[in-house]
């Protein structure tokens, strides 16, 4: 993998991230996925996932119900770290560090809610590369 | 644009949010273009509530801002919305924390998108924008 490899990861992981915080259109957040791509979510200390989706229509599906509460809380996803723990022509994965904010009135600061560990596997499809599944260990129960 | 050039973009925004941090206002002139204009929206604002439009605005704005809190702005998302040989836009997501002292811990103060437009000199990147739209009233 090159440069431009890793700098493209990188921008989707960031665009992946302004879509969810945004989360008005869940079809931007479901195009960084490959079409099969996995989303689990394991909470703190689990070793079975609260939710896990198996394609991005699923993810859609299953997120509309909540779009308008995950809204109200204006969830902001900050990227803290990225590593890549392996790098092919055409294949990666990456270990990300997040930090949760929410902030249910502009009036207010925000506030910290979570943080995360996510691991994602990629697969270059075409120019772009794209998640194959996204694994979240967040920190916290609350 | 090449992967040198993003580089060379990130390395800027991470120098100019280093100066947001500790502002040395010698830096300025080297980061931004003569002609730049730099803007703060307030949350849902249709108008900005700063804007400057030449660096001596801006580097007077920063000496002020020695004087306030002890603010540090993390950058914790980045996006390339247009990427060309000679011009680019980038989108960033900015966690500021602020602190009265050193005896007090750092809090979170906002959240913000910065967005900047970028011009290749012969002298490396350099910002002919800078919006930023904080999420607070």
């Amino acid at each position: 993998m090159n440069v431009s490899d890793r700098l493209l990861i990188a921008d989707a992981i960031s665009g992946y991230f302004f879509a969810l915080d945004d989360f008005t259109d869940l079809a931007a957040v479901a195009s960084f996925f490959s079409p099969d791509g996995s989303w689990e979510c394991y909470e703190a200390g689990r070793d079975t996932p609260s939710i896990r989706f198996d394609s991005s229509a699923q993810f859609v599906t299953a997120m509309q119900p909540q779009q308008q509460a995950v809204g109200a809380a204006r969830l902001r996803h900050h990227l803290t770290g990225l590593v890549f723990t392996s790098l092919t022509e055409t294949t990666a994965e990456t270990r990300l560090k997040i930090l949760v904010t929410s902030q249910p009135s502009p009036n207010l600061p925000p506030v910290l809610r979570n943080t995360a560990r996510v691991v994602s596997r990629w697969r270059k499809a075409g120019p772009a590369w794209k998640i194959e599944s996204w694994v979240i260990h967040r920190e916290s129960d609350v | 644009m090449s992967a040198a050039d993003k580089l060379a973009i990130i390395d800027a925004i991470d120098a100019y949010l280093a100066l947001a941090d500790d502002p040395a206002v010698t830096a300025v002139a080297g980061m931004f273009m003569p002609d730049a204009v730099w803007e703060c929206y307030a949350e849902g604002a249709r108008q900005p509530s700063l804007r400057f439009a030449s660096l001596a605005a801006l580097e007077s704005a920063l000496a002020q801002a020695r004087n306030g809190p002890r603010l540090r702005h993390h950058r914790t998302g980045l996006r390339f919305d247009h990427l060309a040989a000679g011009t680019a836009r980038t989108t960033v997501k900015v966690l500021v924390t602020e602190q009265d002292g050193d005896a007090a811990p750092p809090r979170l103060a906002n959240v913000a998108c910065e967005i900047g437009t970028w011009r290749k000199t012969a002298f490396g990147w350099k910002v002919a924008s800078w919006t930023v739209y904080r999420e607070i009233l």
